[in-house]
């Protein structure tokens, strides 16, 4: 883990962001999410949940308080340290349509290369080996060189996965990426994120699908409006209680 | 206003102002109409046969201008690209943005015939100034585009990538430039067809090519000469349309 071995791999206190002319997207959060856990963020459309995961990762900053992520202050020195340490799957999975998987993988590691090898384009061959064994970790080494236009909804959502483990990531952040997927191959990509977090990953997800919350999430958070109206561990709620609350 | 009069109005107005424009340039003048049309019928029948004597040196003239278009479109491509990327707003901000804007702005206000004439009246007669004019035109039609295409990248693919931690030159070389890369080469292999075009009329600055032999045989009346330089050029122009057809087709995206 190359951010150090905190407890909490990531403490938010007393964070406020709103987007320029629009009411508070987040108010006053404070959450602590321990390291190797698996937490998932519930709550509906507009209550701050992509907001906050971009909070974490650096991509948006807090107008007030503070985020830690492994202890470091994710300043604007630190951020890129930080934000190799943390593999983001966004919902559309933001991967390069016209590239093939193993080129989508290879991007995970860009940030580790020295400079000159990186803007050639010109990868060591441990990191290629790297990405190869992250293309087979998500089952999807058959498809190595295809290109990614032609891969279905779920072997795109292994694509997205497999990029974020090349980064040899400490935390993964990934918003609502099961929402385009079938039941079946939604349940399959979440097993396959547990697995992931046996091997000591911390894992944040954000769902408005409070069955695949109760049923993979560790510790329950729940957004409404952009505050934290509540936050539990799985087995201390019911599902009733989480659509009241959502 | 009520619809039915604004569904009236305006075609009216924009009737007068096509006649007004028409009558302006002279399309009214009948005398003239009528012996430059019966001039035009003396002209198209002195093309008639071609001839096609001057074949083997109207070939050098044509591969001449092809070149001339193939090295100034790339020599415009390496510089546009770099200039695209920096007039993209998604990845400058507006003080870099602003200026590289106006640079192609200014650069493409200026036909590929006047950066011809300049670089003829700098460098002197020849292929030379023509290849830099060409790239010249090429610099700020290409640029454009190019900020264009690089701005239409899906903003997820660049939060993704930028979100993992990597340099802006990495940002742009990994993710950017390969998602509109299909772009970037549908938009050269046009660019090139576009410059075999324009270059085939540069000879009349005299900044070489196919035109230099048009616009003499233009003056020495010598038009059954012209239009064989014409079938020759049209040729040429149509088989480079095919094949640059045939290499986008190949390259867009979905297609293989």
């Amino acid at each position: 883990m190359s951010l150090g071995n905190a407890d909490n791999a990531v403490q938010l206190q007393n964070v406020w962001f709103s987007y320029e002319g629009r009411n508070h997207a987040l108010q006053d959060i404070s959450l602590n999410i321990k390291s190797g856990s698996s937490t998932v963020i519930v709550g509906s459309s507009g209550s701050g949940k992509t907001t906050l995961l971009k909070i974490i990762n650096g991509l948006l900053k807090p107008q007030q308080g503070s985020v830690r992520v492994f202890g470091i202050d994710i300043s604007d020195e630190q951020k890129r340290i930080v934000r190799r340490s943390i593999g983001y799957i966004p919902q559309q999975l933001g991967l390069l349509r016209n590239s093939t998987v193993l080129q989508n993988v290879l991007v995970g590691g860009l940030a580790r290369m020295g400079s000159a090898s990186a803007i050639l384009g010109i990868y060591p061959e441990h990191e290629i080996k790297h990405a190869m064994r992250c293309i087979e970790q998500v089952g999807i080494g058959h498809k190595t060189h295809e290109r990614v236009h032609r891969l279905s909804g779920g072997e795109r959502q292994r694509v997205a996965i497999a990029r974020a483990l090349m980064q040899k990531p400490s935390i993964i952040l990934a918003d609502e990426f099961t929402s385009d997927l079938d039941y079946v191959t939604a349940h399959e990509m979440l097993d396959l994120m547990g697995e992931i977090r046996r091997n000591g990953v911390t894992l944040i997800l954000v769902t408005h699908n409070l069955e695949l919350a109760a049923q993979h999430g560790e510790k329950i958070v729940f957004l409404k409006g952009g505050m934290k109206i509540a936050e539990s561990h799985s087995k201390d709620v019911t599902e009733e209680t989480m659509k009241t609350l959502v | 206003m009520k619809p039915n009069s604004q569904a009236i109005i305006t075609p009216l107005v924009i009737s007068i102002a096509i006649i007004a424009s028409m009558w302006n340039v002279g399309f009214f003048d009948f005398t003239r109409m009528t012996r430059g049309t019966s001039n035009l019928g003396v002209f198209v029948g002195g093309l008639f046969p071609p001839n096609f004597g001057v074949f083997d040196k109207v070939s050098w003239a044509i591969l001449e201008t092809i070149q001339m278009s193939f090295a100034g479109t790339m020599l415009g491509f390496v510089i546009a690209l770099p200039l695209g990327v920096l007039g993209a707003k998604n990845i400058f901000g507006p003080i870099t943005v602003g200026p590289v804007r106006l640079l192609l702005a200014v650069v493409r206000t200026i036909p590929a015939l006047l950066w011809a004439l300049i670089f003829v009246v700098t460098l002197g007669l020849g292929p030379l100034p023509g290849t830099l004019g060409l790239a010249a035109y090429t610099v700020g039609y290409l640029g454009k585009l190019y900020y264009e295409a690089l701005e239409a990248v899906d903003p997820e693919v660049i939060e993704a990538v930028g979100a993992i931690g990597t340099s802006k030159l990495q940002l742009v070389r990994h993710a950017i430039i390969p998602e509109s890369a299909n772009q970037i080469l549908s938009q050269l292999l046009f660019m090139f067809e576009y410059n075999v075009r324009a270059s085939s009329i540069l000879g009349f600055v005299g900044a070489g090519g196919v035109g230099f032999y048009m616009l003499g045989y233009i003056q020495t009346l010598q038009y059954r000469e012209l239009m064989a330089v014409i079938i020759m050029t049209l040729f040429v122009v149509l088989t480079i349309d095919y094949v640059s057809s045939k290499v986008r087709s190949r390259f867009l995206f979905g297609q293989k």
